[in-house]
């Protein structure tokens, strides 16, 4: 059995991805690279090695577009060989703030249907054969 | 301290500054903080001597106190990054809880920014620390009632207000650096991906029972 890592996207990580394509069409193809690079490479993100020890491996961020651009941050399961879309930034990073709610309402929504188990909210995101064809 | 509203430097928002502020000075204890009494005289101390004030201050009946101070020290232990623990003295002058960095080798961390934004200002967190930071606690409560301005003050009159610029400039740290210490002093952020991760970990989760599969086009 292949221990390749799957893409879980939450259908607000999925509202998410395509409210950023509307904005930026010209950016598909570095979204879906990147969307695709972290499935394929997760720990090449940028990790963040300020979190408490048991997250430092678990939290990426890879830039869209180029340094300075959007942001796409996502969690890794090395256990289940998963990765989940946590958020891709709607602004460009200088405007952006962290301090702004809008971004954890979207992660709120995604654990909130962990923890509820509701499986009918994720999907297995097919990444590669999208990164490939542009 | 520079405002960089209106010039390209990179910055930080003030909420994270006030969070770096407090973890920075707690990490300068060397031994830890001998109560939250304490913490709030010295960071009292630190700001009525500085341009800088990251928190008000009001009079109450017990001396100098921030309440925002004092719910960003609780957010900052609910994050996992500072620790309490019952000191263990009998003299009345260390009652109260040791306050400490969760991981002590962040220091360096939150110094480098720190140093950063405003050299100065770390001088006189070190010097008011080193001078005061564990005198006996009747001794430091003499000095901080003292102040003329606490003197004069009427009860719960404020006796300086928050002066903070809205984002604050920070040299030769690159922007991913800010971002994850944006990221990682978001209290909603901590509790939401710490909630996450005990998903993942207690198996709450199984990704094998996610039918649906999406081509992304």
């Amino acid at each position: 059995m292949s221990n390749s890592y799957k893409f879980l996207a939450h259908e607000t990580f999925r509202e998410n991805i395509e409210a950023f394509l509307r904005k930026y069409p010209e950016h598909k193809h570095s979204l879906f690279a990147n969307l695709e690079r972290s499935r394929s490479n997760p720990f090449s993100g940028k990790p963040m090695h300020s979190l408490k020890e048991k997250l430092r491996q678990k939290v990426y961020r890879l830039w869209i577009g180029g340094p300075k651009d959007f942001r796409f941050i996502y969690y890794v399961d090395k256990k289940n060989y998963c990765v989940l879309g946590i958020y891709v930034t709607l602004i460009p990073r200088p405007e952006f703030s962290y301090d702004n709610d809008e971004w954890l309402d979207n992660l709120e929504n995604i654990v909130g249907d962990l923890e509820k188990q509701d499986y009918d909210k994720f999907e297995k995101l097919n990444t590669g054969r999208a990164a490939k064809s542009i | 301290m520079e405002n960089a509203e209106n010039n390209s430097m990179n910055t930080i928002s003030k909420e994270t500054f006030k969070k770096l502020f407090l973890l920075y000075t707690v990490g300068k204890f060397n031994k830890g903080v001998f109560g939250k009494k304490r913490l709030q005289k010295i960071v009292y101390i630190i700001e009525r001597e500085s341009e800088i004030k990251p928190f008000e201050f009001k009079k109450y009946l017990y001396g100098q106190f921030s309440e925002s101070m004092d719910d960003m020290q609780d957010y900052l232990l609910s994050m996992g990054y500072l620790i309490a623990s019952p000191l263990k003295t009998t003299s009345s002058d260390h009652s109260g809880n040791l306050f400490e960095l969760a991981d002590k080798k962040l220091i360096q961390y939150y110094s480098s920014f720190m140093e950063n934004i405003n050299a100065k200002l770390i001088k006189r967190i070190d010097t008011i620390i080193n001078n005061y930071g564990y005198l006996p606690e009747s001794e430091l409560t003499k000095i901080a009632y003292a102040f003329s301005e606490f003197a004069l003050a009427g009860w719960d009159s404020i006796l300086f207000k928050e002066e903070l610029p809205n984002r604050i400039a920070i040299k030769n740290i690159d922007e991913d650096d800010i971002e994850e210490l944006e990221i990682s002093l978001n209290p909603r952020f901590i509790n939401l991906i710490n909630r996450m991760d005990n998903v993942f970990e207690q198996d709450e989760f199984d990704p094998q029972k996610v039918k649906k599969v999406v081509e992304l086009i």
